[in-house]
C-alpha cells in the first residue's frame, strides 16, 4: 500500500477510535441493505425536550426490535433498519405512544418527530394518527425506489434489471439502462451489498425477478463516499428477508402469443431477405417462502422461478419487380431494367417468395436462498445465495445460411454473500461487513458441427439464387436469365454481406470477484452531531476468456473484378486468424523496430486464444454526515480508489518476443484516485417535510476488464488476404467461390497474399495515466405538499474530465493507453533520456517511438460529456393502496465522449474503444450524444378499489413519453472502415420523432383468508401498439468519405469520395439506400396475464 | 429559508453551471468558426510515383508538399495521419515558420495538382455538380464536382495562363489526410507546362464562405514551381538483381520511365521500324554483352555470364542501339524510353540477342529532353542494369 492510502486508513481509524472512547451517541449507518431512522421527542405543551424518552422499533421486517433513549436535546436515532413498514413508540413518563405506517427504505433517514402530551395518564396508550414524512434528510442521494407494492400494481416487466429504468431521467440503450447522460456500462450492480456488476464489460451481470426482491433503490448521482466504482448509476437491490411468520407467493406469468400483436416488417433496401421478430411465449411459474426457523433469531427465504421465453424470427425472401418505366410510373413490357419503386414508401417494390421461422429459445433459472440470523439485537448476520442461470439458443443472423443459424450459449450468474452488523457501546458504534463472491459466465458454443467451421462473408450484392444450394426451392423465383426470370433486365434477389457456413466469432468466458466491504461508524457530538463513517472494500476480480473464430479463421470475400473482359480477376479472400508468439513459430508478428516491414517476433497460428486476467481493486472512505441544526445537515467525505489491472497470467514475467521488455505482472496501474463528496440537507419545515439540497462529488470508474483481456493478453491477429500477390496486387491465384467443394479448406490452402497483423504482446501505457471520472454538481428540493405527496426539482449537471482510451499517434502502427489530449511531454522528455541512456538500439527504438507518441496526445480533442437537466417529480408514499410516481426530465447530453460503448457502432470494449484510436477520427464528433433525449416523461401508479367481500381490483398504469434519438451521418473511413467517419457534425441532420407508450394493468384479489389473498390479473404493455421509430440507419455511405467539419446538408451533396486507392476524387458519394430508414421500433403490444397466491 | 442573497447567490451558480453545460467548445479538429475564409495552407503534389501512375500498388505514395503555411495559423495543417499508417509534417509545427519550400515547393510533372486548403467552409455553389462519366464516356450514374464554369482561381506557368478544373472538398480538416476544406485545382494537360515553370495560383473574388465572406486580399495568390524532369525507374529494374539474374525474353526491350513526355529526336518520325526516336545519343548508351553460360541439357538458357556484369563482355556496336519513345499516350507511354538493339540495317529479329548476358550503363553525357521544354534529364550517375535474355 502506498502512503496516500496508509494515511487516510490512519486518519480514518483515529477518528474512529476518537469517536469510540468519548462519544455518546448512537450510531447510524444506512448501509446497502437497510435505511434509518431519526426525530426529536419533545412535550407537546411545553415544547421541551423529552429527554429520556424511550424510542422502540418494531416491524414483519425487523428480528426483535431496536429501542433507543432520546438524548438532551430529544432527539433520537435508529440505524441498521431493515426496509419495511414500522411502529415506532415511545414510553415517557408511564405512558405510551404509538406511530404506525413509518416507512424505512433502503439508504434513505426519515424523520418521525414525536409531540408528546406530557399529562397522558399512566398505562394509556395513545395513537398518533398519520403518516411519518416520505423525505429523506440523510443524504443528498437522487434516484428512485422500487418496491413490490410498485412492481407488483404497475405494469412492469419480469426483473429488477427491467424496472430499474423507472428513475427519472433513465432511459434503454443498447446494453442495458443508461442514467444521467451515462452510457449502461458505467453502472454498478450492488445486490445483497455484493458487487455483481460484470468484471468484463461493466454491465448487469445478476438479476432476480421482482417477487425475490423486498426493494430496489436506484441512485442516480448525489451519492456520498461510501459508494463508488461507478461513473453512473448505483443499483442497490435487497432481497426479501424471512419474518417471525411464515409467509409467500405462488405466482405464474403468461405471455401467450394470441396477446401479443404483429410487429411491424423493417424493410431494407437492397436486400431479398428481411426478417421480423415475434415473441411466440414468455412464461414463468415459481414461489418463494419465508418464515422462521427460531423466532426472533434465524430465518429464511426461499424461491425459484425457471422462465421461458420462445421467440420466432421470421426470415422473409421476396422479389424485386420490374414492370413499370419508373420515368413514367406505366407499364412497359419487359421492365425498364430498373426495379419499381413504391412512391409512397420509397422502397423497391417486392414480392414475397417464401418465408422461413427460426425459432429462439431463452430458459432462465432464477433462485435466491437467504438466512438472516439475530444473535441479539446488536449483533446480526445474514448469509445470503442467488442466481440466474441461462440455457438459450440464439438466431446469429439473418442475412446467411440459414441452415446454420443457430447458436447455443450458457450464461448467467451465481452469487453468494454473508454480511455481518454489531453495534458495540450501547449501539454508540457500528460495524458493518459484507463479503461474497460473485461468478458470471457466458459461454457460446455451434449447435453442430456443420456451422463449427470457418465463416465466409461475402463482402457485396450479389444473387440470392448464387445460395440456392442453402437456401433450398424458397429461392427458385430468385433465378436471373433463363425461361423463368420474370423480369430479365434486373437482379431479382440481391442479397449484401451474405455469410455462409460457420459462425465466426465466439468467446467462453467466466467474470469471477471476490468482495469484501468493511465499514465503521460512529456518531460524536461537536458543534451538532456527527456521524462519522470509515470504510474500506477490496475486489479481486478474473476474467478468464478463450476466444476463437469457428473453425479457427473467418474469411471474408470481396467481389469479383470484371473490368477487364479479357482478363477478369476473381475476388479476394481476407483471412483473419489469432497468433500466438511461438519462438519456433514461422509468422512474422509484433513491432517492427528494425524497420524491415515485418514483426520482429516469431508467432504461429492458433485455433483458439486463450487469456486469464486479473484485477484487483481497493477503496477506502471517511465520510461525515453532519448535522448541524435538526435541520441542517452536511455531508462531506473523501474517498480513495486504486486499480491494478494485470498483464494475462501466461504472459507475466515472460520476456516481450517483439520488444526485449520484460513484460510487467501489471498492465496498468492507477492510484491515489481521490473521490471528494460534499453536500448539504436543509428542511425549511423543520419536520422532515422538505428539503433543499446541493452536492459537489467525483466519481471515479473502476475499468472493466475488457482491457485486461484484449490488451494485456496477448491478443495479436493476423489479417492475410489470399487472391493477391505479395504486393497486393489482384490476381487469380485462389479462384474459389461458394459452391466449391471443401471452400475453406481450399481457401486456407490458397497461397497467402499480404498480411497485415494488428495487436502484440501487451499495449503500452502512458505513465502517469489518471483514473477516468466524471465530476457531479446536484442542486434540488422536495416538499412534502400533501400528507404523502412530495413534490420535487433538481438540477444535474454533469462532466466528464479525463478519459481512459487507447490511442494511436502515428497513424496506426502502434497504439498504447493513456488520457486523451493530455499533455505528456514531461514523460516524453524521460523516455528521451532513457534511450539516450542505453546502448540497445532495439529499445532505443522503442523508447524514441513512445517518446514521439506521447508528445502527439496533446493534440487529440479533449473528451467531453456534458449532462444538464432538469427534473421535475412527484411521488405518493407507497402503499398496498396506491401509489404514484411521476417525473419529467428535460436534459441534453453533449459531447464527443458517448462513453464505455460507442453509441453509434455499439462496439462496447469499455476504455479501449475505436473513438479516440487516431486524431484524424475525432472531427465532427462533438454534439448531442446518442442518449440525448431532451425531454422525458414518466407516470406510474396504481389504485386499490376495495370492493369488501366481493374482493379488491386494483387497476395500474404506466405511461412514457420521449423525445426521439439523434441520428449521425456516418461514412467510411479510410483506415477504420465503416461507420467511423462523421461526415456531419454528431447528431446534427435528423432526430426521430418522439415516442410513447401507455402499459396497463388490471387485477382482482379475492382474499380466502385473513393472511391468504388470490390475484389474477392481466397486464397490457403498449396499449396503443405504437410502433414508432426507435433507431434508424446512421450510414450515409459505405464509401470512404471524410468528415465535413461543421457541415450540414447542403454540403453533404458536395462530400467527395476517396476512391480504393485513397486518393482524393471529385466523384460525390454514393448514399446508402437505407440511410434514415427505421431500423429499430417499439416493441408491439403485448398481453400478460397472472396470478398470485400470498399467504 | 434561504434569504434573498443566498437565493441570488444559487440562482448565479446554477446560472453558471447551466452556461458551462451549454457551452460549445472550439475543439482542435475544429474549423474556424469566425471570420472570413483564411487559407491555412497550399500543397502541390509532389510524390513521384502517384504522379507517374494513375494506379499505383500501395497506398503510400500520396505526399502533398506545401508551397504555404499561414504564420501563426494554429488552424493550419501540422501532423497528419496518413491511410498507409504513417504520419506526415505538412506545415512546420513551430506556427511562426513559414512552409520550408514557400513559393518553390515542386509540383511533380506529369500529374501535378494543387491544394488550397481553408480554415472553414465555402459556399459550395463554387462547384457545379455534373454527371460523372467513365474511360469510355458512358455515365456512370454518380456525379463529380467541377470548376469548368465557376473558374475560382486563376493558374499561370511562367506568366502563360494553365486551363485547368477541379472541384471543391468540403470534406477534410488539418489533421486527416486528404486535407480540408479545400479547393483542388487540376491542369487539364500538365504535359503542356514547361517542366522548372514558375507557376502562381490567384483566387478569384467568387471563392467566399457561407456568409459570403472573401478571401482577405493578402491570401490570394501562391507561387509554386513544377519540377524538373527527372528519371524514376526502368523496367525491368536493377534492384531486381544485379548479378545478372534478372531474365529478360529477346523479344522485349528495356524500358526507362520519366517525369515528363520525352521530346522526339531529330530527325523526328519513323526511323527504322514505325517508332520515334528520342532525343538522346545511342553513343552515350554503354552496351556490354557475353554468351551466357551453363547452356546445356536442362539448362536451354543457361545463366548470367557474371563477369559481364562486373566489367567484362563485349562493347555492342553504338548503331545497333536505339533509344526511341514507346508510344503517343498522354501521361503514359509519351514519358518512357526504349531500348533495344534494333537499330543496325538490317535490324535484329529480336529487341536483345537471344542467350546473351548485358550490361547497360549511361554516360553523364547521356541526356534526354523534354517535350514540353524545361532542362534535360540525365540517368543517376550510379545506374547499371544486367540481365539475361532467354532463348
Amino acid at each position: 500500500m502506498n502512503k496516500l492510502f496508509s494515511a487516510v486508513i490512519a486518519a480514518a481509524l483515529t477518528v474512529g477510535v476518537i469517536s469510540m472512547v468519548g462519544s455518546d451517541r448512537v450510531a447510524s449507518a444506512d448501509g446497502f441493505n437497510t435505511g434509518s431512522l431519526r426525530g426529536v421527542v419533545k412535550d407537546k405543551a411545553s415544547n421541551e425536550a423529552s429527554i429520556g424518552a424511550t424510542v422502540v422499533a418494531t416491524s414483519p421486517a425487523l428480528q426483535g426490535e431496536q429501542v433507543v433513549i432520546a438524548d438532551e436535546n430529544g432527539a433520537y436515532y435508529i440505524t441498521s433498519l431493515p426496509p419495511g413498514s414500522y411502529t415506532l413508540t415511545v414510553y415517557y413518563n408511564d405512558a405510551t405512544f404509538s406511530r404506525s405506517n413509518v416507512l424505512v427504505q433502503v439508504g434513505k433517514e426519515a424523520v418521525v418527530n414525536f409531540a408528546i402530551d406530557g399529562s397522558a395518564g399512566k398505562g394509556e396508550t395513545i395513537a398518533i394518527s398519520g403518516n411519518a414524512p416520505i423525505v429523506d434528510q440523510g443524504s443528498t442521494k437522487v434516484g428512485t425506489t422500487i418496491t413490490s407494492d410498485y412492481t407488483n400494481n404497475v405494469p412492469s416487466l419480469r426483473t429488477f434489471g427491467e424496472v430499474m429504468g423507472s428513475a427519472a431521467g433513465a432511459q434503454s440503450d443498447r446494453y442495458g439502462v443508461s442514467f444521467s447522460g451515462s452510457t449502461s456500462a458505467e453502472n454498478t450492480y450492488v445486490v445483497e451489498g455484493l458487487n455483481t456488476t460484470d468484471t468484463g464489460f461493466g454491465v448487469l451481470s445478476s438479476n432476480l425477478p421482482n417477487e425475490f426482491v423486498q426493494e430496489t433503490e436506484v441512485i442516480t448521482g448525489g451519492y456520498n463516499a461510501e459508494f463508488g466504482r461507478a461513473i453512473g448509476a448505483i443499483v442497490n437491490v435487497v432481497t426479501k428477508s424471512g419474518s417471525n411468520e411464515f409467509h409467500g407467493s405462488v405466482f405464474g406469468h403468461l405471455q401467450p402469443n394470441a396477446l401479443t400483436a404483429d410487429a411491424r416488417t423493417i424493410l431494407r433496401e437492397g436486400t431479398a431477405i428481411d426478417r421480423v421478430l415475434n415473441q411466440d411465449y414468455r412464461y414463468d411459474l415459481g414461489a418463494e417462502l419465508g418464515g422462521p426457523i427460531i423466532k426472533d433469531k434465524l430465518w429464511f427465504h426461499v424461491g425459484f422461478t425457471p422462465t421461458v421465453i420462445k421467440q420466432t424470427t421470421t426470415r422473409i425472401i421476396s422479389r424485386n419487380i420490374d414492370k413499370l418505366d419508373n420515368a413514367t410510373g406505366l407499364p412497359v413490357a419487359g421492365g425498364d431494367g430498373i426495379p419499381d419503386a413504391d412512391p409512397s414508401t420509397g422502397f423497391t417494390t417486392r414480392e414475397e417468395l417464401a418465408r422461413r421461422g427460426i425459432p429462439e429459445n431463452f430458459k432462465t433459472y432464477y433462485f435466491t436462498a437467504k438466512l438472516t440470523g439475530a444473535i441479539s439485537s446488536n449483533h446480526q448476520w445474514q448469509i445470503s445465495g442467488f442466481g440466474n442461470p441461462e440455457s438459450d439458443t440464439q438466431l446469429v443472423a439473418t442475412i446467411r445460411d440459414p441452415n446454420t443459424a443457430q447458436l447455443h450459449v450458457d450464461k448467467g450468474a451465481y452469487d453468494i454473500s454473508g454480511k455481518w452488523t454489531s453495534k458495540f457501546n450501547d449501539g454508540r458504534t457500528q460495524f458493518d461487513a459484507v463479503a461474497g463472491f460473485h461468478n458470471g459466465y457466458n459461454n457460446q458454443t455451434p449447435i453442430d458441427a456443420r456451422s463449427d467451421v470457418a465463416a465466409i462473408r461475402y463482402n457485396y450484392s450479389r444473387s440470392l439464387y448464387d445460395f440456392a444450394d442453402l437456401e433450398g426451392p424458397a429461392v427458385a423465383g430468385c433465378q436471373d436469365g433463363g425461361m423463368n426470370d420474370p423480369y430479365p433486365g434486373i437482379v431479382n434477389c440481391p442479397v449484401q454481406d451474405y455469410t455462409d457456413r460457420g459462425l465466426g466469432f465466439l468467446e467462453s468466458r467466466t467474470n469471477n470477484r471476490i468482495s469484501a466491504v468493511m465499514s465503521l461508524t460512529q456518531r460524536v457530538r461537536a458543534a451538532g452531531q456527527h456521524v462519522f463513517k470509515i470504510g474500506m472494500d477490496a475486489e479481486l476480480s478474473s476474467y478468464n476468456s478463450a476466444r476463437r473464430y469457428t473453425g479457427g479463421a473467418f474469411l471474408v470475400r470481396t467481389e469479383n473484378d470484371t473490368t477487364d473482359p479479357m482478363n477478369p480477376l476473381a475476388g479476394q479472400f481476407t483471412l483473419s486468424q489469432y497468433l500466438k508468439y511461438d519462438p519456433m513459430g514461422a509468422v512474422p508478428c509484433g513491432l517492427d523496430a528494425n524497420g524491415d516491414g515485418v514483426g520482429d517476433a516469431k508467432c504461429s497460428v492458433i485455433p483458439r486464444l486463450d487469456a486469464n486476467t486479473n484485477d484487483r481493486s481497493i477503496a477506502a472512505y471517511v465520510q461525515d454526515q453532519w448535522q448541524i441544526l435538526p435541520n441542517l445537515t452536511i455531508n462531506a467525505g473523501l474517498r480513495w480508489e486504486q486499480q491494478i489491472g494485470y498483464v494475462a497470467q501466461f504472459l507475466q514475467n515472460k520476456v516481450a518476443a517483439d520488444t526485449g521488455e520484460t513484460i510487467p505482472e501489471i498492465g496498468y496501474e492507477l492510484n491515489n484516485l481521490i473521490a471528494p463528496r460534499i453536500g448539504f440537507i436543509y428542511d425549511p419545515t423543520q419536520e422532515g417535510k422538505s428539503k433543499l439540497f446541493g452536492h459537489w462529488g467525483r466519481f471515479y470508474e473502476n475499468i472493466p476488464m475488457d482491457m485486461n483481456v484484449r490488451s494485456f493478453g496477448g491478443e495479436t491477429t493476423r489479417s492475410t488476404v489470399v487472391g493477391v500477390n505479395s504486393v497486393g496486387d489482384p490476381n487469380n491465384s485462389c479462384v474459389l467461390d461458394h459452391g466449391a467443394m471443401n471452400l475453406t479448406d481450399q481457401v486456407l490452402g490458397c497461397a497467402p497474399g499480404t498480411t497485415k497483423m494488428l495487436g502484440g504482446t501487451i499495449s503500452y501505457v502512458a505513465p502517469g495515466m489518471q483514473g477516468q471520472y466524471t465530476e457531479e454538481m446536484i442542486f434540488g428540493g422536495e416538499y412534502e405538499i400533501l400528507p404523502d405527496l412530495t413534490v420535487g426539482a433538481n438540477y444535474i449537471h454533469r462532466t466528464l474530465p479525463v478519459v481512459i482510451e487507447d490511442m494511436s499517434t502515428d497513424g496506426g502502427a502502434n497504439y498504447f493507453i493513456g488520457n486523451p489530449s493530455v499533455n505528456y511531454d514531461g514523460e516524453a522528455n524521460k523516455l528521451d533520456q532513457k534511450a539516450a541512456m542505453t546502448s540497445n538500439e532495439t529499445l532505443k527504438a522503442l523508447y524514441q517511438s513512445r517518446a514521439s507518441q506521447l508528445r502527439a496526445v496533446k493534440f487529440f480533442d479533449p473528451p467531453t460529456r456534458n449532462y444538464d437537466a432538469l427534473q421535475l417529480t412527484a411521488k405518493k408514499r407507497p402503499t398496498h393502496n396506491s401509489l404514484l410516481q411521476a417525473s419529467y426530465t428535460y436534459s441534453r447530453a453533449k459531447g464527443n465522449y458517448p462513453g464505455l460503448f460507442s453509441t453509434e457502432t455499439n462496439q462496447l470494449d469499455p476504455n479501449i474503444t475505436s473513438q479516440y484510436d487516431l486524431p484524424d477520427l475525432m472531427p465532427n464528433r462533438f454534439g448531442p450524444s446518442g442518449l440525448d433525449r431532451p425531454h422525458n416523461l414518466k407516470i406510474d401508479g396504481f389504485y386499490q378499489w376495495n370492493l369488501k367481500d366481493v374482493g379488491v381490483i386494483i387497476t395500474g398504469m404506466s405511461f412514457r413519453a420521449q423525445s426521439g434519438l439523434p441520428h449521425n451521418t456516418l461514412a467510411a473511413h479510410p483506415v477504420y472502415g465503416l461507420d467511423e467517419s462523421y461526415l456531419l457534425p454528431r447528431g446534427a441532420l435528423y432526430r426521430s420523432p418522439a415516442t410513447e407508450q401507455l402499459d396497463v394493468h388490471l387485477s382482482y384479489g379475492y382474499a380466502l383468508n385473513r393472511t391468504t389473498r388470490l390475484e389474477g390479473f392481466v397486464d397490457i404493455f403498449n396499449v396503443l401498439n405504437a410502433q414508432d421509430e426507435i433507431d434508424t440507419d446512421e450510414r450515409y455511405t459505405d464509401q470512404t468519405s471524410l468528415p465535413i467539419v461543421g457541415g450540414d446538408a447542403a454540403d453533404l451533396a458536395h462530400a467527395k469520395l476517396t476512391d480504393d486507392n485513397l486518393r482524393q476524387t471529385g466523384t460525390i458519394i454514393t448514399p446508402n439506400k437505407n440511410f434514415g430508414r427505421t431500423s429499430v421500433r417499439q416493441t408491439p403490444l403485448t398481453g400478460q396475464l397472472g396470478f398470485r397466491l400470498t399467504f | 429559508m434561504l434569504d434573498y442573497r443566498s437565493t441570488v447567490a444559487a440562482s448565479a451558480i446554477l446560472a453558471g453551471a447551466l452556461l458551462v453545460g451549454c457551452a460549445e467548445p472550439d475543439e482542435p479538429t475544429d474549423l474556424r468558426r469566425d471570420g472570413p475564409p483564411n487559407i491555412t495552407a497550399v500543397t502541390v503534389m509532389s510524390d513521384l510515383e502517384t504522379a507517374s501512375d494513375p494506379d499505383p500498388i500501395g497506398i503510400g505514395q500520396i505526399v502533398e508538399t506545401a508551397t504555404y503555411c499561414r504564420v501563426g495559423d494554429e488552424k493550419r495543417p501540422g501532423i497528419v495521419g496518413l491511410p498507409d499508417i504513417r504520419v506526415v509534417e505538412v506545415c512546420p509545427a513551430k506556427l511562426a515558420d513559414p512552409a520550408p519550400g514557400e513559393g518553390v515547393a515542386e509540383a511533380a510533372p506529369p500529374v501535378w495538382f494543387v491544394r488550397i486548403v481553408f480554415d472553414k467552409l465555402l459556399d459550395p455553389s463554387i462547384e457545379e455538380l455534373v454527371p460523372d462519366v467513365d474511360a469510355n464516356n458512358q455515365p456512370t450514374g454518380k456525379l463529380k464536382g467541377t470548376f469548368k464554369n465557376t473558374q475560382p482561381v486563376v493558374l499561370t506557368c511562367n506568366g502563360a495562363d494553365v486551363p485547368y478544373d477541379g472541384y471543391y472538398v468540403p470534406n477534410g480538416n488539418r489533421s486527416s489526410w486528404p486535407l480540408g476544406p479545400a479547393l483542388f485545382i487540376q491542369p487539364l494537360d500538365p504535359t503542356k507546362v514547361p517542366t522548372e515553370s514558375s507557376c502562381t495560383v490567384s483566387i478569384k473574388d467568387n471563392v467566399h464562405n457561407k456568409a459570403q465572406q472573401s478571401v482577405p486580399a493578402e491570401q490570394r495568390s501562391f507561387r509554386f514551381k513544377i519540377g524538373p524532369m527527372v528519371f524514376r525507374f526502368s523496367d525491368p529494374d536493377p534492384s531486381d538483381g544485379i548479378d545478372g539474374a534478372i531474365t529478360r525474353d529477346p523479344k522485349t526491350p528495356v524500358d526507362f520511365f520519366w517525369t515528363a513526355p520525352l521530346q522526339e529526336g531529330t530527325p523526328a518520325g519513323p526511323e527504322p521500324g514505325a517508332v520515334a526516336l528520342s532525343t538522346i545519343d545511342p553513343a552515350q548508351i554503354k552496351i556490354f554483352s557475353g554468351p551466357n553460360v551453363g547452356v546445356g541439357p536442362g539448362t536451354p538458357d543457361g545463366n548470367a555470364d557474371t563477369t559481364v556484369c562486373n566489367g567484362g563482355g563485349t562493347a555492342v556496336d553504338p548503331s545497333l542501339v536505339r533509344a526511341y519513345l514507346a508510344g503517343p499516350d498522354v501521361g503514359t507511354t509519351e514519358l518512357i524510353l526504349r531500348l533495344d538493339l534494333k537499330g543496325g540495317t538490317p535490324a535484329m529479329a529480336t529487341a536483345w540477342a537471344p542467350n546473351t548476358t548485358y550490361r547497360i550503363t549511361f554516360t553523364p553525357a547521356a541526356k534526354v529532353k523534354t517535350r514540353q521544354g524545361g532542362a534535360e534529364a540525365g540517368f543517376p550517375a550510379d545506374f547499371k542494369l544486367c540481365f539475361h535474355t532467354t532463348e
